[in-house]
């Protein structure tokens, strides 16, 4: 398999890095990573003119003060998060999610950046180069229809990233940057809701920076995947779970749950605010799970394990991410 | 468009010119011979590529050798020193690790990174570090009691 | 040299655990394996494939392929018109008039580098007429289905195999002993299921590769990793109509994996096809991942009717059995996998009436052939997992009903054969015993255990020189390939113990058809008992001349003599000694060395004459006990632990055997639990290692390996073969545990947690319903 042939800039600056961007309109493209692009360009899926290397820009780094809470470079790789001692001790929602995706090499060189940014999946739009020859393309594909949903004028494919749900919960924001500057948004913003081009960056938008807010005493997280395998695969169902308890442990401050893989953006679960004040009884936690099962859309996508298994482990999976996010922040 | 780029491979300085669309994996097999480092997928999922930069797994496979420039690369053919094989490598020999071996090079630079950074891991730290190393022949299993040997023997 | 780990036994080199010739080159990365070989003035092919499953060509414009620079050939199935296949002459190198799977190649390219061969393939255009395909098993066996193969009537077959022209079976295997029907209605009880399996693929991680260069005169040398280059030397030869000399097939020094997967025609067939065209310039072929899954081979699919008559006391009387394998769009191998399914398809019972019926059936999808254990895993998927249902019915325990009545010593086998090294029981029993069978377990834990016989092909021959150098080092040569099972050592280790000479005196090389004798195969767990009596004959033959070479300079005769670490020494008398190098040189001055000659073929008795492949020489026999937990809520089996007991004969080489157990059940695991090409419209849609779930380190258990040596009466030092089957009784081993545990039956492979949840729901609405 080899690459199709392109340019190659290495800017100093993320001001650089993003008039290249945007100067080379949609011929562009940042690699940061690169365990997602350089797939999808083996495949033909994409073929930039120009790859815009992200390597030598300053976003590498971790911080974190009680004043500002938790900063993290767009470059810093999933290793290089699920080690850092703060990240496990403050987060471990974080951590548990970073070491849950794919497998110790594509962990250390896969970026949170691009983690996030992380492309929708759907087995059409993965399915063999050879067999796509003779098949008109998918909405993905730039084409006009769906394998998916027959009929349907938009892509179904799902976002499958496993940063974003505990990052979600964590009540993350993002630092865009383009060549007029910097901006910071919820990272909710982030994702389009379109299977197709499932993030809201335009061409010369760059995430810098991910932060997340101070960690609350009495708190705690948890990330559960479902998958066939212990390594390697992405989620067919990705759960995180925070929640934050008043000081005597038994009435419920703040609660967040978020899922990965069964939707075309990552599914944040509002029900949960309705937590707030509340005791974490296990039948509160079932009631939130039960509507997590309602917001989640899988559809059949995926090789293998049948769309309806993975819509009744969203219930099972989010009562399992909230306990143990109950037992963390209470013991 | 081509570029010269400093390598750094098993200790030895290298000066490769590489277009940008070129693998690492190619270059250091057809242009430096360290043909050690194994081409088993090409999609990132089997390991057999794995090297270490600057001490970080990585696949060779998924990485573009003119990104690569100034770096210290470690190849299969860097972890014996001298003609003395690395512990791991001794162990992998006693416990019958090896069977068609062309997943060995990518599974014995991992386990060198995780007994860098944890000399003494469990079995599961074990299983956990080599999961990004798919084996047909083994079951795994000797490939991980030679790791936890060379673990004991290295403390 | 240092041991693996030591045996006690009379023997000096066998039994004992010694480092593999090869571990040394493969831990420092300096092992070659092909994908390592670069020729002068080699070019890059590549293969363009059919998006249909079934099409008619209508045209190929390789026209703006052919003008792009850098491109030397470009060849579609009118520039090659032959044809080749192993049991069945039905495959073209290329497609001819019409294609019949998604992913036959239909044209090669051959050019100065990988990147313009795959933009060549870019610009070859194909017009294609789709026609109506046959997708499944139960439509291709229907009668008026579309025929994969019209003119199967006009292939050329080899002996034994049986097609049904006008239909898309191309062997029909039947076994029949007994009334079944008398036998039927003498049962107590009778049991009905079908069981199914999917296509499952081999993932060696060193995916096909072949390189082939044509002399001007028709001469052809290819460097391979076939397991078998012998046989692929033949299926050229006879499909080109060109001599066997003039086919030499080198084979590389390494190879990255096995399992059945490497044998026949596949990188190969295009290679060939190239370099016939551009004569004088090596073509080097290297499949893709994608090409692995979608255009080289897997297991066949299978679906298995199952009808068996019981007494109440647990006893079989009878069995019926409906084998259907999908062999995809060329027979490959097929025919015979349902000969080998087929003959294990009543499993290892004295069942005095039984009749099988298995067909080998043509489809419009990738092709299925050779894969460890050969027809095996189908039949004991069925057989063993009906078992515990029978079990299960007449509240007996499974190893009971299993001891009760599993073959012994000098019964007599289904195919009329004496049944010799009959050790599966000891192999029950090992099992059970290390597993703690009986012994209570938690809540939604279970234990199951699964046995297995499987034939070894028979007869077929295998032949070795082993040469005594000057220094009185020792060359084995021979046609054996080192695939990853550690046959390099183990026949050093037999050549060393014949020859009384220490192992790393000896060596053992790649094949080479032009050097190395003929060998069959490296297939079927035969290696280690054929070729090591080949290797043990030649080394006796050539200790012999040895001895009489020396007698005359240690003044004894020949008998008198003996030999020991190298050394050729007067029986009693220590002080007359001469190494083998003294012997050589004091005989034959500075260039003399010896050559032992060996060849073994198992002798057929009479009766079985007419018995292609019935006839066994010795059976693959084992067993396997799983410990799993089952977690309710969602389906997921975690399976907690494995036991292999199989009986090995002599282990010339323990740490080997073991290893072949513990790769076995990894890979009988995977099947079990979530391996699956996954086919939609004949498409492979999981062909990537991302979407196919081959296990990863965390997914495989311990596993225990126990070896039961019970020396085989005709095999080299006792010795038997072992790896072929070690992943077979696997599956119905887990899906018993699971029954034990939580009282559900699987019977479609793989076991995903939606099945088992869906079965678990299916049972208490049941249980409710049937509640008062």
């Amino acid at each position: 398999m080899t690459l199709p042939k392109f340019d190659y800039v290495a800017p100093r600056s993320v001001q650089e890095a993003c008039q290249l961007l945007e100067g080379g309109g949609g011929g562009a493209r940042a690699i940061a990573g690169g365990t997602e692009l350089l797939m999808a360009l083996k495949n033909r899926q994409e073929s930039p003119g120009v790859l815009v290397d992200l390597a030598a820009l300053p976003l590498d780094k971790i911080s974190y003060s009680d004043e500002d809470g938790l900063r993290i470079g767009a470059l810093v790789t999933l290793r290089h998060l699920a080690a850092h001692p703060l990240v496990g001790a403050k987060y471990p929602v974080l951590a548990q999610a970073a070491r849950a995706a794919g497998t110790v090499q594509l962990q250390a060189m896969a970026t949170i950046g691009g983690n996030l940014c992380q492309n929708t999946c759907c087995m059409y739009y993965h399915r063999a180069a050879g067999a796509r020859q003779s098949l008109d393309p998918c909405l993905k594909l730039d084409g006009d229809l769906c394998y998916v949903v027959a009929g349907s004028a938009q892509c179904w494919a799902s976002y499958a990233g496993d940063l974003a749900p505990a990052l979600l919960v964590l009540g993350a924001t993002i630092v865009i940057a383009d060549s007029h500057g910097e901006k910071i948004m919820p990272l909710r913003d982030l994702f389009s809701g379109d299977g197709k081009r499932p993030h809201t960056l335009g061409p010369g938008q760059l995430v810098t920076e991910i932060r997340v807010p101070s960690a609350a005493s009495r708190s705690g997280g948890a990330y559960v995947k479902l998958r066939q395998r212990a390594a390697l695969d992405y989620p067919l169902l990705g759960v995180a779970a925070y929640v934050a308890m008043d000081a005597a442990g038994t009435t419920c401050r703040e609660a967040a749950l978020a899922l990965t893989g069964v939707e075309r953006t990552p599914v944040i679960v509002e029900e949960a605010c309705r937590l707030q004040g509340e005791a974490l009884t296990d039948g509160a936690i079932q009631t939130l799970a039960a509507a997590a099962r309602r917001r989640a859309r899988a559809i059949n996508n995926v090789c293998g394990i049948p769309v309806r298994y993975r819509r009744d482990m969203v219930a099972v999976y989010a009562e399992s991410a909230l306990r143990r996010a109950r037992d963390a922040a209470t013991h | 468009m081509e570029r010269t780029i400093a390598l750094t491979v098993n200790e030895e300085s290298y000066e490769v010119t590489v277009r940008p669309h070129w693998m690492l994996v190619d270059v250091l097999r057809d242009r430096l011979a360290l043909t050690g480092t194994k081409k088993g997928c090409g999609g990132g999922a089997c390991g057999c590529c794995t090297v270490l930069i600057g001490g970080e797994p990585a696949l060779a496979c998924m990485t573009l050798a003119i990104r690569c420039g100034g770096r210290h690369i470690t190849t299969i053919e860097g972890l014996a020193r001298n003609g003395t094989l690395h512990p791991l490598q001794e162990a992998a020999i006693a416990h019958g690790a090896v069977q068609c071996g062309y997943c060995t090079p990518g599974w014995l630079l991992s386990a060198k990174v995780l007994l860098d950074r944890n000399p003494a891991p469990t079995r599961e730290d074990v299983r956990a570090a080599i999961s990004g190393n798919l084996c047909r022949c083994t079951g795994y299993r000797k490939i991980e009691d030679a790791i936890l040997a060379a673990a004991a023997r290295t403390r | 040299m240092k041991l693996v780990s030591e045996g006690v036994d009379a023997y000096r080199v066998v039994g004992k655990s010694y480092p593999r010739a090869d571990v040394r080159d493969k831990v420092t990365g300096s092992a070659l394996y092909l994908e390592d070989l670069r020729l002068t003035g080699m070019l890059y092919g590549k293969v363009l494939r059919s998006p249909h499953s079934h099409a008619r060509l209508v045209r190929v414009d390789t026209s703006r392929a052919r003008a792009l620079p850098g491109v030397r050939a470009v060849i579609t199935g009118a520039d090659f018109p032959f044809v080749h296949g192993e049991s069945i002459w039905d495959e073209p190198f290329l497609a001819r008039d019409k294609v019949r799977y998604k992913g036959e190649a239909v044209a090669a390219v051959a050019a100065v580098d990988e990147e313009t061969a795959e933009d060549a393939l870019a610009l070859i255009t194909v017009d294609y007429e789709p026609l109506p395909a046959v997708l499944d098993l139960a439509g291709a066996v229907k009668p008026g289905a579309i025929l994969v193969h019209e003119r199967l009537d006009t292939y050329r077959c080899e002996l034994g195999i049986t097609p049904i022209p006008g239909s898309n079976v191309c062997n029909h295997f039947q076994l029949a002993r007994g009334d079944v029907a008398a036998g039927m209605a003498e049962a107590d009880y009778l049991f009905e299921d079908t069981f199914t399996t999917p296509m499952q693929q081999h993932c060696s991680i060193e995916p096909h590769i072949a390189v082939c260069r044509v002399s001007n005169d028709d001469e052809m040398t290819l460097w391979l990793h076939n397991d078998s280059p012998y046989r692929c030397r033949k299926e050229i030869a006879n499909a080109l109509k060109i001599p066997l000399k003039d086919v030499r097939v080198i084979t590389a020094p390494a190879i990255g994996g096995n399992f059945g997967g490497k044998g026949g025609l596949k990188a190969e067939a295009p290679a060939i096809a190239l370099a016939w065209t551009l004569r004088n310039r090596p073509i080097r072929i290297v499949y893709t991942r994608e090409e692995e899954f979608c255009a080289a081979l897997g297991r066949h699919p299978s679906l298995i009717r199952m009808k068996t008559g019981v007494k109440r006391d647990g006893t079989i009387v009878a069995r019926r059995a409906e084998v259907y394998l999908d062999t995809g769009a060329y027979a490959e191998k097929g025919p015979t996998v349902a000969v080998f399914a087929g003959v294990s398809a009543a499993g290892p019972y004295k069942i005095p009436h039984v009749k099988v019926d298995a067909y080998c059936v043509y489809t419009n999808k990738c092709v299925a052939g050779a894969m460890r254990g050969y027809g095996g895993p189908q039949a004991a998927w069925a057989y063993e997992s009906q078992m515990d249902i029978i079990a299960a019915r007449l509240g007996m325990d499974p190893l009971e009903i299993r001891l009760k009545q599993v073959y012994e010593e000098g019964d007599e086998h289904i195919t009329g054969q004496d049944s010799v090294s009959q050790n599966l029981k000891e192999c029950l029993q090992a099992v059970a015993a290390r597993m703690e069978w009986g012994k209570p377990l938690g809540k939604n834990r279970g234990r199951g255990i699964a046995c297995m016989e499987r034939a070894v092909k028979t007869p077929f021959g295998s032949a070795a020189y082993v040469q005594v150098n000057e220094d009185g080092t020792v060359d084995v040569i021979s046609s054996t390939t080192e695939v990853g099972q550690g046959s390099e050592t183990v026949l050093r280790q037999i050549a060393a113990e014949e020859l009384g000479v220490p192992l790393e005196s000896v060596a053992k090389a790649a094949p080479d058809t032009a050097f190395t004798p003929f060998d069959a195969s490296t297939t079927s767990s035969r290696s280690t008992f054929h070729m090591g009596n080949a290797v043990k004959t030649a080394a006796a033959d050539a200790r012999a001349q040895l001895l009489t070479l020396a007698a005359p300079l240690l003044d004894a005769g020949p008998s008198d003599l003996t030999i020991r670490d190298g050394h050729v020494s007067v029986q009693g008398d220590a002080s007359k000694t001469l190494s083998i190098a003294q012997v050589l040189r004091q005989h034959y001055g500075p260039s003399g060395t010896v050559l032992g000659r060996g060849y073994y073929i198992p002798t057929m008795p009479k009766r079985s004459a007419e018995y292609y492949s019935r006839y066994m020489v010795y059976w693959l026999l084992g067993a396997n006990g799983a410990e799993v937990e089952v977690d309710t809520t969602t389906g997921q089996v975690k399976v907690l632990k494995l036991w292999g007991a199989y009986d090995t004969g002599k282990a010339i080489h323990p740490v080997n055997c073991e290893g072949q157990i513990q790769g076995g059940a990894a890979t009988g695991l995977g099947f079990a639990m979530g391996e699956e090409v996954i086919f939609q419209d004949g498409e492979v849609m999981n062909p990537t290692f991302l979407a196919y779930k081959t296990p990863v380190a965390p997914d495989v258990p311990e596993i225990v390996p126990i070896l039961v040596e019970r020396p085989h009466p005709w095999g080299p030092y006792g010795a038997k073969g072992l790896g072929e089957t070690t992943n077979v009784p696997v599956p119905p081993a887990i899906a018993n545990a699971i029954f034990d545990a939580v009282g559900v039956r699987i019977k479609d492979l793989p076991i995903t947690p939606d099945k088992v949840l869906d079965a678990l729901k299916k049972r208490e609405r049941e249980v409710r319903h049937d509640a008062p």
